[in-house]
């Protein structure tokens, strides 16, 4: 028995031995093949410094077709130097990966970054992307998103686009810098949650507020105005904004009519707007649709201004033909094949060329933004340095952009200063029929 | 007097569409207990499909709507397999829970299927109005009216004078009689579950053109109708409809001319306040419905 004991230990030593060792090769051949991965989150390969350049969604991206942007686009460098190849990070989903998402981010993106890379890309080298989905609506899970996508050591970010405050602290300790497309005010530098490394390519989130009061007592000559919000924290923000602009240019404005997110009735609203000039619309482009359709059934002609949701409510065609003409727009600007703007003009034939339908403004800004910071990393002559490639941002002017005429950064580090006023066609483009410059704010200053 | 008759008309087109909601709730609460949480999503999904139909596959839109409607039904029926079918036995709270786990699924695949952003549904009638007293209607108000009316009506006779009515009473009277007395209860399950989902269908049909197709307009349907069958009596029919149809006109008239600020929240300041008063509703439960 001891030696069946004896034998059946050695045996067992033995087997214990080899597994021991085939334990630890199997770890050393894990840990060799994970290695150092450049897998990004989406399905799309990401891009290395050999291939061709891809963003992560678009279909058509994979080509690299220039566009007559590049022509009127600042040449990117095609001095080859030391620096690695740039590497941008997109923030963003993309549509399908929640309610919520859409894909105009990457397709503005996809435009950029083709342009580009067309032109030479950054300090020589093309562009590399990779894209982290960010959740809009959950923050624990974009926030985990975005350290994931810091890990990638990138050059820099472009977005998130909305939601951010949550995960602000960590965009400031990331040390990496970003072009954000969110209009949270709290975002700005010298507000709670602003950081020096973050940028804001969208205009002020008030200025459509602002200026569409003045628009309508200039443009539209109205003395009298009414206002329809919707009732949840940007409707009441704009109302806010318009009554307070309306004191100042001594323009009356009626009781504000605040009706519900989900309301399917807005007769008593509406009846309300009888005897104005000119109705604001802060609401949700549903909401808006309603109001158009309940005025226009009700005989009240007045034109009907409202923010960026007008371009959506638009786009989905919820506004009646024949309601098109009194409804303006407040937007960052009016994209459409007849713009007057070349860059406009050129983005909105690519876009439509590309992916089949007309870009909003949120593409268009996002374009730009990639522009920038290329331009920045060119202009710094680095692509590694972050302290470097974040002070040219501060000091950049450019102005090939598609959506601003001209992009700078303020004491805010906001990028854009114009808002437009755009009247709509049935296709859903939008013609500019004025344009108000926001003025420059230093650090800490919010539009009044 | 245009106002009031603009918000008058608003009110009773408004309480229609609640009632036909309640209606679908009243039905499959009687038929199996169940209160189903998944019924604003219903109303969503119905409409959706009826813009999937006239949209997508290019169908005439009566047929479009046909077609949604009778899609419906057979959503219905998957449900009660899924969802109500194997907890059968189980506490009613797990039921509960499993129609709102069915909600969250249901408005996630319209989400991905669709996106997020509003789609208009178009209705045969467009958006002219009629004038009535100097008030502007739409027409398509009126016909919310007039459907769901000759539904209500048809509803009621189905309750009153079929077979399948009688035995949902008698389900809904006491379940395990009904069962030892030969009522087949799990046919007459499905077949109220199937019904439940096409009433639900036809609200979000007939509201849709109004208000565009978002993933939440059925849910905040649901929250009112839900209210009025609380006020009237859960159950009870007759109580939920003219109760589905006083919260459209509190909210339109009371709202239009006093509260505008908290029209939408009316209809569950009254449920408080009545049920306080008559928790049992405000019908009386002997209602044969």
């Amino acid at each position: 028995m001891s030696s069946m004991f004896t034998r059946s230990s050695h045996g067992a030593s033995r087997r214990h031995r080899g597994a021991q060792w085939v334990a630890i090769a199997a770890l050393c051949g894990l840990v060799v093949g994970c290695g150092d991965s450049d897998d990004d989150a989406s399905s799309s390969p990401s891009a290395s410094a050999s291939s061709a350049p891809t963003t992560a969604s678009s279909s058509s991206s994979a080509t690299s077709a220039s566009t007559s942007q590049s022509s009127t686009a600042p040449a990117a460098s095609t001095n080859t130097s030391s620096e690695p190849p740039a590497k941008i990070g997109f923030l963003w989903e993309i549509k399908g990966e929640s309610p919520n998402s859409i894909s105009d981010y990457d397709n503005g993106a996809a435009i950029a970054i083709d342009a580009i890379n067309a032109a030479g890309g950054v300090l020589g080298k093309p562009v590399e992307t990779f894209r982290e989905p960010m959740s809009i609506s959950d923050p624990q899970r974009a926030r985990a998103s975005f350290l994931k996508a810091v890990d990638q050591k990138p050059s820099a970010f472009v977005g998130p686009v909305f939601n951010i405050q949550p995960y602000a602290r960590d965009i400031d300790q990331a040390g990496i810098p970003m072009i954000q497309g969110s209009v949270e005010a709290p975002l700005a530098l010298g507000q709670d949650a602003g950081s020096k490394w973050m940028f804001a390519i969208e205009p002020y989130g008030s200025a459509a507020a602002k200026y569409a009061v003045e628009f309508a007592q200039k443009e539209l000559g109205a003395k009298t105005l009414g206002a329809i919000a919707t009732d949840e924290a940007s409707g009441r923000s704009n109302t806010d904004q318009s009554v307070k602009e309306a004191a100042a240019l001594d323009v009356q404005i009626g009781s504000p009519e605040f009706v519900a997110t989900s309301a399917t009735d807005l007769t008593a609203a509406v009846l309300a707007m009888k005897n104005t000039d000119a109705v604001l619309a802060w609401t949700f482009p549903n909401v808006l649709a309603l109001t158009v359709k309940q005025l226009q059934q009700n005989g009240i002609t007045s034109p009907v201004i409202g923010a960026s949701t007008t371009q959506i409510a638009v786009a989905a065609k919820l506004i009646p033909e024949d309601a098109l003409d009194h409804l303006y727009g407040m937007v960052p600007c009016g994209l459409s094949v007849t713009a007057s703007r070349a860059q406009s003009k050129a983005f909105t034939e690519e876009y439509v060329k590309r992916f089949g339908s007309t870009p909003s403004p949120k593409a268009a800004l996002t374009h730009d933004a990639v522009w920038l910071v290329a331009e920045a990393m060119n202009q710094a002559g680095t692509t590694t340095d972050m302290e470097k490639i974040r002070t040219t941002l501060e000091t950049l002017k450019w102005s090939e952009g598609a959506c601003q005429p001209v992009y700078q950064a303020d004491g805010t580090h906001r990028l854009s200063h114009q808002v437009a006023a755009v009247k709509f066609a049935v296709d859903g483009t939008a013609q500019e029929v004025g344009t108000y410059t926001i003025p420059a704010l230093a650090a800490g200053e919010s539009l009044s | 007097m245009p106002t009031f008759v603009a918000l008058a008309i608003s009110g009773v087109a408004l309480g229609a569409v609640l009632a036909l909601v309640v209606s679908g709730f009243v039905v499959l609460h009687k038929a199996s207990g169940v209160v189903n949480f998944a019924h604003g999503d219903l109303v969503m999904l119905g409409a959706y499909l009826a813009y999937w139909a006239i949209n997508d596959l290019h169908m005439p839109i009566l047929l479009g709507y046909g077609f949604a409607l009778v899609l419906m039904f057979v959503v219905g029926v998957l449900l009660e397999r899924f969802a109500y079918a194997p907890l059968r036995r189980r506490p009613q709270l797990v039921v509960v829970i499993a129609t709102l786990a069915a909600a969250l699924i249901i408005r996630s695949l319209v989400s991905l299927w669709f996106g997020s952003d509003p789609h208009p549904l178009p209705t045969p009638v467009g958006d002219r109005t009629w004038t009535v007293l100097g008030a502007h209607i739409a027409i398509q108000r009126v016909l919310i009216i007039v459907v769901v009316a000759v539904t209500i009506f048809a509803l009621v006779a189905l309750f009153q004078r079929t077979s399948f009515g009688r035995q949902v009473r008698t389900i809904a009277a006491d379940r395990e009689a009904a069962e030892l007395h030969g009522v087949r209860v799990r046919a007459v399950s499905l077949i109220s579950w199937g019904l439940s989902s096409m009433l639900a269908c036809l609200a979000g049909i007939l509201i849709g053109p109004l208000v565009s197709l978002d993933l939440t307009f059925g849910f905040n349907l649901m929250l009112t109708a839900f209210a009025a069958a609380v006020i009237g009596g859960f159950g009870n029919l007759t109580g939920a409809l003219l109760c589905a149809v006083g919260i459209g006109l509190l909210q339109q008239l009371v709202g239009g001319y006093w509260f505008r600020d908290y029209a939408a929240i009316l209809p569950f300041v009254a449920m408080f306040a009545l049920v306080a008063v008559r928790p049992e509703g405000f019908v009386a439960s002997r209602s044969r419905l």
